[in-house]
């Protein structure tokens, strides 16, 4: 079509038309541009988020005369400054006075929080002096372990002393994160020095004993140097033995749950059922990790 | 200074036959021979790699002591060749062994090629016996936790004697630490 020949009046209404319909374009382009960014933008933001914690836990005797355990979370209310704090302690049992040291450690682990999450030297040696206290009270006479994770953000230190567990759960899969402080261990290095294979390790039953414990003098606390990083869904699930003695912990992302305490709820639930006959005091803390707030 | 350990295991079984080498230099290497597939592959590269070492001017670079080795074998026998300083690795890995490297509580797979190091970095190289039955985060959590080469190898042991006691495969791996010279003072 020739334009020319038009009438100024439809000549100018063309114009106007192709000027509105490039401005409708670029519009569109523009917003569309926008989106792009925004939604960028959120994204990068909602990385920025730090992990919340979702927390619970359950405390059981078992089929204990008494609970031995001990269990200690930090308040949430300022988990934004302090990081949270969790941690199970399980009286040595056996020996005296396994229940008073236990609660004796959460005690004191209350009365120093909050401490400053990198300060891991600090920490080690205030957690050292808890179990020289320990010992000048009850002279060895009884002990306690102790697993004790600090999350602050994406990250975490974990302080184990004993054999009491730290599982990671990840796409999964369980992870006991801290080595136990028990002779099997020390057999196994001895064995393995040798070029041997390691069944002798596992035969004597009595290689559960501990090597060290809360309540030793120069307890060695097994810490991380460097936190951990956590992942968004990552589960961590701070235990006495008498929960993975019930449910081997390679078991234990099968009953993670939507959340920390439907996820405790079936833990404990399951121990329950099994209503073994020996079935020590079961304590657990679980921690769900994730970027949005529960 | 580069702090190390090795581990060599016959895992129960008669022969160990895979091989492992560090020699201490200016710049240490590292090398590892996964035998256990072919015992002629795992003579010829261990021939290879000790006939260069021995031959090797102080300060041959790792191109030269990679090209001398790669002439000697073939190109199916799985070996893995390092040169590690304070600042800097480099890695050449053939067939099933591998590395990892640990930095801020990470833990990433080491590729062929050239890594600047710092301070405190853990390093592990290994054959695939010896990593098969432990996941990455096993591998980082000893490494978080220990305070020497020794111990951290010492942690990843355990965790596979728990699995299945060391026995069936041979299994070989050296763990290996960044220390800046500055923080060991001599009184």
């Amino acid at each position: 079509m020739n334009i020319a020949v038009l009438p100024t009046e439809s000549r100018i209404a063309l114009y106007v038309l192709g000027l509105l319909v490039i401005a409708v374009l670029f519009s569109f382009v523009w917003i569309l541009l926008f989106i792009i960014k925004y939604a960028k933008h959120v994204r990068t933001e909602d990385e920025k988020l730090p992990l919340f914690a979702d927390v619970a836990y359950f405390y059981e005797k078992g089929k204990r005369e008494r609970q031995e355990d001990s269990v200690y979370i930090s308040s949430l209310d300022k988990y934004t400054t302090n990081g949270i704090l969790a941690c199970v302690s399980d009286g040595m049992g056996g020996l005296k006075y396994g229940k008073e040291i236990s609660k004796s450690i959460v005690d004191d682990l209350d009365k120093i929080f909050p401490f400053p999450f990198n300060d891991v030297e600090n920490t080690v040696s205030k957690i050292t002096r808890i179990s020289t206290e320990i010992f000048r009270r009850y002279g060895r006479r009884g002990g306690a372990t102790l697993a004790l994770v600090h999350i602050f953000k994406d990250r975490m230190h974990i302080y184990s002393v004993g054999d009491s567990n730290i599982i990671l759960v990840r796409n999964d899969r369980a992870t006991v994160l801290n080595q136990k402080q028990n002779y099997y261990n020390i057999l196994v290095k001895d064995l393995a020095n040798c070029g041997l294979t390691t069944e002798e390790a596992y035969l004597n039953k009595k290689s559960r004993a501990l090597t060290d414990f809360m309540g030793n003098v120069n307890t060695r606390v097994m810490n991380t140097n460097v936190p951990f990083n956590l992942l968004p869904g990552d589960t961590i699930i701070i235990c006495s033995d008498g929960v993975t003695d019930a449910i081997p912990y390679d078991k234990l992302p099968i009953y993670v749950g939507l959340n920390a305490k439907r996820t405790a709820d079936e833990i404990k639930l399951n121990i329950r059922q099994k209503n073994l006959s020996k079935q020590d005091n079961y304590s657990c803390i679980v921690v769900k990790l994730d970027r949005y707030n529960f | 200074m580069i702090e190390s350990y090795s581990f060599c295991h016959s895992g129960g079984l008669e022969a160990y036959l895979d091989k492992v080498y560090v020699s201490y230099g200016i710049e240490t290497y590292v090398t590892i021979v996964n035998g256990m597939n072919d015992v002629d592959s795992c003579a010829r590269v261990s021939k290879a790699i000790l006939n260069v070492f021995d031959s090797k001017a102080e300060n041959a670079d790792f191109k030269s002591v990679s090209a001398e080795i790669s002439k000697k074998v073939k190109s199916t026998d799985e070996y893995l060749l390092v040169s590690i300083d304070d600042s800097r690795i480099i890695t050449e890995q053939h067939g099933d062994v591998k590395g990892y490297l640990i930095r801020d509580g990470s833990i990433v797979r080491i590729t062929n090629g050239l890594i600047n190091l710092h301070n405190e970095d853990r390093i592990i190289f290994a054959t695939g016996r010896f990593l098969d039955k432990l996941s990455e985060e096993m591998i980082l959590i000893d490494a978080l936790t220990s305070l020497s080469a020794e111990e951290w190898m010492d942690f990843l042991v355990c965790r596979i004697s728990e699995i299945n006691m060391l026995s069936g495969n041979n299994r070989s791996a050296v763990t290996l630490i960044v220390r800046n010279t500055e923080d060991i003072k001599l009184v």
